[in-house]
């Protein structure tokens, strides 16, 4: 490879090939020396890189199993929160690489080219263009605009009014282009990302103050220079600069893909010289609680939705209201509701004045009653374009319809109308035994039972208590946040034809209004609802079904699609088997594998920590056990109680570390009889020394060691003959816990040797471990049980070695070797019970 | 079988490509000079370029411009050891179709090859 600068996107510095040359030789010349010079220092150095190895192993795994729980729970939140966690998982990987390659930079600096590699692919997943900033910033309905530039409400107008001839109002669009200039001449887009990071599944609490924050700051950001001038110009121009505005909100996305019916501000009677803050106001209406809520829950990232406002001069109303093309409950009839003047109050959940019902099929209008302020030729007029409407879009239709003081219709909105999954609905007589505590209208359809909560103040709603029946006076927008928590929503007050409605039914949540009893409804009272009925009864008819309410999320989202791509670089576990020849740093493909890989790389590393010229006197303790073993231990944390610092000797019961308890309560148990004349040590090494006199007891070059802390346990052992080398870790974190043993060596004839392994062997494996053997050598590992397991499993191993010892002269056959290891199974049993 | 370009600085980066895509029964000419790479699509035509981003005197970025106007027909597959999502993003903006960020893997490079070539044949 080429000397390259790096492009490093985290902002190091790059290194060149020289520096990393120089750099591993530096640490090579590091390893050497405190080999040779200073091996306590080494191991307390390797111990400490592994413990950060263990730790960012739990993190970044927790990391890993967070974002898949995000994807497969559909779990609400903002795409900016997914991103953080990446970024999370980025630094504990890098973490993670930092500990293995201070143990071997040679062996392992290969792998920051995989992380980079990766890291990358999952930010290219995650990746949005920035929000463009070019102009026009001012469009007007009449020129035929798009939704990218004008938003979904302009674009439906626009195309309304252009190609279909309807009459639709007057009106510009401050394009999304303007939005963005906005935000970043007052810099605002990276605050705003990092604001909505905060918004994990689990922090939905924060979602008030995220939203005050953020429309704080736009509310207080500084009007562009270009766009004041082009939007006053064209205020002049449209002859709109000395007439009250009406500015509404027209996002992309909005009535298009999802409804966002409600989520956003609009503004009416709005005098000119004031539509500056005004146009700011409907901006901030993009990050109100309910809009955050309401987007996230609908797997959209902020940037998907950039704002555009619709500009229009404010229309005298004699009537205005919503027209559904397609009743919910009667698909051969369409729905008008109405009120006299301006017809907001409707839409944000106030009681509608009059309704109209057109029999589509018949072609006949029922009569409307004596309430209604429309004359029946105009209602007549207004079904018709709602069949239009229906014709040009090919579905059933919302639409905010007014009757101006001149009595000509105007278009004000029209998006596709959400119909709920009809079920077949039961009649009446499905509960000829329920008391019927107050009846309502249908809203939204569904059967729920749960403890009423009143509701008083709609600002409260993302503080409900989950299982509630909401009971509120009407249907404001802000209900949107109780969703994920409410099982259902009864209104007093309110009507069919509000915003709230439309998202509850997207939402699939049941919804009754017109319901005056239900007022007196106690708190906590537990009722049931079916909605499709009107009525509300005592007592709990209808289990929640946790599936259903995974139905209710839509599966699909845009967000779920960059979550799952993101994920196919992240979760893969392709490095199955450590022992395989394709467990190597080149068959990594994804950060689950590297992670993974770092784990297994740093437990091999730590199996080999000391050669066997053995622990040195730096800080070890003689162990007084009760079992004549010579054994000197080492506390790198915890190990030890916490006076032991000064003493030469430690006892059994100071040992602290769970895996070396773990193992001494196998060595010391009642299955393992220890001759009391043999000390084990390295006659070996003993007979070779050239010193006439060396105290076996007192020299730790011959005698077995351990270093531990609370969890860990390195531990070379010396039986005999035998050479044996433990490596294990117990603790809470199940993914974390093993078992490494390795056995070599030991006199007799070759074939003993084998008899030898050969029961070691069995009798492991009956108890789970994985065996591997090679020669006179024998291999085995216990991986990622619990904490139980391993410690007991530990505790077995301890007898096992402990009846091993001078086996050698013993075995003569196969058949010996079968009938020993089933009576040693059976002895670890009596000791260390298997749980059936 | 298709007409194949890598464009690499290091010379043994592209005989690692060419190898493997030779295999795959593809035609693979490989360059370390950006001229002769550009000088080569012109005279031969070609149906994938693969560009390092780090080159001897342009960047992979203005290679792939070039190209495009020899021939908007030609995909693009950009290379790089030190990715950014700044470069990435410039790099699609002018037509480039797949990201390969080494080291190069051989099944991922077989992969993103051969779904380029599907989709050019189902356009």
């Amino acid at each position: 490879m080429s000397a390259k600068p790096r492009e490093s996107a985290a902002g190091q510095l790059p290194l060149t090939r020289g520096q990393q040359i120089r750099s591993h030789v530096k640490h090579t010349l590091e390893n050497w020396f405190f080999q040779t010079a200073l091996p306590g220092l080494l191991i307390r150095k390797k111990y400490a890189a592994f413990q950060r190895l263990r730790q960012g192993d739990r993190s970044a795994l927790e990391l890993i199993s967070r974002l898949e729980e995000i994807k497969q729970k559909r779990l609400v939140c903002d795409c900016e929160h997914m991103k953080h966690l990446c970024g999370l998982l980025d630094l504990e990987i890098q973490g993670l690489l930092d500990a293995l390659i201070a143990f071997n930079p040679i062996k392992y600096a290969l792998l920051r080219n995989y992380h980079r590699k990766y890291a990358f692919y999952v930010n290219l997943a995650l990746m949005e263009d920035p929000p463009g900033t070019a102009p026009p910033y001012v469009l007007s309905l009449a020129s035929g605009l798009s939704e990218d530039l004008g938003g979904g409400k302009a674009a439906t107008l626009s195309v309304l009014g252009t190609e279909h001839s309807l009459p639709i109002p007057p009106g510009l669009a401050v394009t999304t282009g303007a939005f963005a200039l906005l935000l970043q001449k007052n810099r605002l887009l990276p605050a705003i990302r990092q604001e909505l990071a905060r918004l994990g599944p689990d922090n939905h609490e924060a979602i008030p103050e995220v939203s005050r924050i953020i429309q704080d700051w736009i509310m207080q950001a500084e009007m562009p220079k270009a766009l004041e001038a082009e939007v006053s110009e064209a205020l002049k121009q449209h002859g709109m600069a000395d007439t009250a505005l009406a500015l509404r909100s027209s996002a992309v996305g909005e009535d298009l893909q999802a409804s966002f019916a409600g989520q956003f501000e609009s503004r009416l009677n709005v005098a000119p010289e004031n539509w500056m803050d005004t146009y700011k106001e409907v901006l901030a209406s993009k990050y109100s609680p309910h809009a955050l809520y309401y987007r996230m829950s609908q797997g959209f990232t902020d940037l998907m939705t950039p704002m555009a406002v619709l500009i229009m001069p404010t229309i005298e109303a004699e009537a205005s209201g919503i027209l559904y093309t397609r009743d919910q409950n009667h698909p051969e009839q369409a729905a008008l509701y109405m009120v006299s003047g301006s017809g907001d109050k409707l839409a944000d959940g106030e009681t509608f004045q009059a309704q109209a019902v057109f029999d589509t099929r018949r072609g006949r209008l029922h009569d409307p009653g004596p309430s209604c302020p429309l004359s029946r030729e105009t209602l007549a007029e207004l079904f018709r374009l709602g069949q239009t409407l229906e014709d040009i879009f090919g579905a059933p239709q919302d639409v905010e319809w007014l009757v101006d003081q001149d009595k000509q219709i105007r278009i004000v909105q029209s998006r596709p109308l959400r119909m709920s999954e009809q079920q077949p609905a039961p009649v009446a007589a499905d509960y000829p035994d329920a008391e019927i505590l107050a009846r309502g209208q249908w809203v939204s359809s569904g059967q729920a039972s749960g403890r009423v909560h009143h509701l008083r103040d709609p600002g409260l709603s993302a503080q409900v208590p989950a299982d509630a029946v909401l009971v509120t006076g009407e249907l404001p927008p802000e209900l949107t946040l109780a969703l994920s928590r409410a099982r259902a929503v009864i209104a007093e007050k309110g009507s069919p034809a509000c915003h709230f409605a439309s998202v509850a039914r997207e939402a699939g949540i049941p919804v009754i209004c017109n319901a005056p009893d239900a007022g007196k409804l106690e708190d906590g009272q537990t009722v049931s609802l079916d909605s499709d009925q009107g009525v509300i009864l005592s007592g709990r008819r209808f289990e929640s079904n946790p599936q259903e309410d995974g139905k209710r999320k839509p599966k699909d989202t845009p967000v779920l699609r960059m979550l799952s791509k993101a994920l196919g670089y992240i979760s893969p576990l392709n490095l199955q088997d450590p022992g395989g020849a394709d467990f190597s740093i080149q068959a990594c493909k994804s950060l689950h594998d590297i992670v993974r890989y770092v784990h297994e790389a740093g437990v091999r590393e730590m199996f080999s920590l000391v050669g066997r010229r053995g622990l040195d006197s730096y800080g070890a303790k003689r162990l007084i056990s009760g079992i004549p073993l010579v054994m000197h231990v080492m506390d790198v944390h915890k190990g030890l109680v916490p006076d032991a610092g000064s003493m030469k000797t430690v006892r059994l019961q100071q040992v602290r570390s769970q895996p070396m308890q773990q193992l001494f309560a196998g060595l010391g148990s009642s299955a393992v009889q220890w001759d009391q004349d043999i000390l084990h040590y390295d006659w070996d090494a003993y007979a070779k020394s050239s010193a006439d006199f060396i105290n076996v007891e007192k020299s730790t070059l011959f005698s077995s060691y351990a270093i531990v802390d609370k969890e860990y346990l390195h531990a070379l052992l010396r039986f005999g003959y035998h050479f044996v080398v433990l490596d294990a870790v117990v603790s809470p974190q199940t993914e974390q816990n093993y078992i490494r043993f390795s056995f070599k060596g030991g006199g007799g004839i070759p074939e003993q040797r084998f008899f030898r392994i050969e029961l070691i062997r069995s009798v492991l494996a009956h108890f789970r471990f994985s065996v591997s053997t090679t020669a006179d050598m024998l291999e085995a590992s216990f991986d990622r049980r619990s904490q139980a397991d391993t410690g007991t499993n530990l505790g077995r191993l301890g007898i096992v070695l402990g009846k091993t010892v001078l086996l050698d002269m013993r075995l003569q056959d196969q058949n010996q070797v079968e009938a020993l290891a089933e009576s040693i199974i059976q002895e670890v049993r009596d000791v260390f019970p298997v749980q059936e | 079988m298709s007409q194949i370009i890598v464009l690499d600085d290091v010379e043994d980066a592209g005989a690692m490509i060419k190898r493997i895509l030779e295999r795959k029964g593809h035609s693979v000419a490989v360059f370390t000079e950006e001229h002769q790479a550009l000088e080569y699509a012109k005279q031969q035509g070609v149906d994938i370029a693969i560009l390092d981003i780090k080159l001897k005197k342009m960047s992979g970025v203005a290679v792939l411009k070039q190209l495009k106007e020899v021939d908007p027909e030609i995909e693009v597959l950009m290379l790089t050891g030190y990715p950014t999502l700044e470069t990435a993003r410039e790099a699609m903006d002018f037509g480039a179709r797949e990201y390969l960020v080494k080291p190069i893997d051989k099944n991922e490079l077989e992969q993103k090859v051969h779904s380029i070539l599907e989709n050019r044949s189902s356009t």
